[in-house]
């Protein structure tokens, strides 16, 4: 089956962040969890994903960790850090505004009665 | 030479005695390392290494605990982590364009760092040319005369042509081949995003030779060059540049040559 589509880089950043914000987690979680919350539609591709991590710890929004694993592996836990929540707060509130702004527009056209009026009365 | 191409999972069925999961995601491992040497650093390569095993071993995990195999659960972790060249390149698109270091390349990409350093040294070499040829001679600057007839002055009509000498047509084959060497040598080193660097580069330059070549009238060269770099340096230097960033990734990612010493 054809996986869902790829996430763009600003996207894929509010999703890191949005996973982030609700606990430490490890790359392949955080990407799991985003399909598992999504049912499959959107799909994080691994060669995006870890490159957006270490951006992002560089940037100092998130913050990684070498925990024991299971055996004698060892596992790169990522958690959010303060300047990271800050930033969060930022582009969610960015993509309320957008969304909400794509939204008005879509609901508008969306319903008949509305998009005929506006032909009727020349609004259209 | 024999050809090390993209990595292949072992058949299905294979069991513990046939296939061995360590060496498997071992060899999946090195296939998706492979093409960053060189471009990304090693500190970064063994890090994205062991988070990838840390991802597929855990993936392996789950698996044996809903009952398959260990081979198999290797096999299966492996598909659903993807295509090795794939991974290895999203990887390299992505730190291509957001992480190299270094101030401007940073900023603004590697693929438009490239593009600015070729183009812009290959613009400036045709652009210094003329200006010797007409300069270098005779240092005396043009002045702009207010009346119509030292206008006219400058400005004859018609304008005349380039004067044809071996110089001019050296110059021509400098202005055909530059923006495909520039092009190519972009594409080489960007691999990605170098054809849509090369336009933005490039238009800007055409608009600095553009003017130039104004300065210089009433001699043409410098405007002939601005339109050669309209019609000739954009579309061929961006299709020169996607044609090498393609190539240089079908070499790095799918058709790694291995060498093998002659015995």
């Amino acid at each position: 089956m054809k996986k869902g589509k790829p996430l763009s880089r600003e996207h894929a950043i509010t999703m890191v962040l949005a996973v982030l914000s609700e606990g430490p987690r490890h790359g392949y979680e955080i990407g799991r969890e985003v399909e598992k919350i999504t049912d499959k539609r959107i799909h994080f591709n691994h060669g995006t994903l870890y490159p957006v991590l270490h951006a992002l710890e560089e940037e100092g929004c998130i913050a990684s960790e070498w925990v024991a694993a299971a055996g004698d592996r060892q596992r790169c836990i990522y958690h959010l850090t303060e300047h990271g929540r800050t930033e969060f707060q930022k582009y969610l509130s960015a993509w309320k505004s957008f969304s909400g702004a794509v939204n008005e527009v879509l609901s508008r056209v969306e319903n008949p009665f509305t998009a005929l009026g506006g032909v009727f009365y020349g609004h259209g | 030479m024999g050809t090390a191409k993209v990595f292949r999972l072992p058949p299905k069925g294979l069991d513990q005695n046939e296939g061995n999961p360590e060496a498997l995601i071992e060899d999946y491992l090195d296939h998706m390392c492979a093409p960053l040497t060189g471009i990304v650093p090693y500190s970064r390569r063994s890090r994205l290494r062991k988070e990838a095993r840390n991802d597929i071993e855990q993936c392996v995990e789950v698996r044996i605990l809903d009952g398959e195999s260990p081979m198999e659960a290797t096999r299966s972790a492996i598909e659903e982590y993807g295509d090795s060249h794939v991974v290895s390149e999203q990887f390299l698109e992505e730190w291509l364009r957001y992480l190299p270091k270094g101030g401007v390349a940073r900023n603004i990409g590697l693929p438009m760092s490239y593009a600015t350093v070729f183009f812009t040294q290959a613009s400036l070499w045709g652009l210094i040319w003329i200006q010797l040829k007409f300069f270098g001679s005779d240092p005396e600057p043009y002045t702009f005369g207010l009346s119509p007839g030292a206008f006219r002055e400058i400005y004859p009509e018609p304008l005349p042509l380039p004067q044809k000498s071996w110089l001019w047509f050296a110059f021509l084959v400098y202005v055909f081949v530059a923006p495909l060497i520039a092009g190519w040598l972009t594409g080489w080193k960007a691999l990605t995003g170098a054809a849509k660097s090369v336009v933005t580069v490039m238009l800007l330059m055409t608009s600095l030779c553009f003017m130039a070549g104004t300065l210089m009238l009433p001699q043409t060269e410098g405007l002939w060059y601005a339109v050669a770099q309209l019609v000739w340096w954009v579309p061929a230097g961006a299709l020169t540049a996607h044609l090498a960033g393609v190539f240089a990734r079908r070499r790095r990612f799918r058709f790694q040559p291995v060498r093998r010493k002659k015995s």
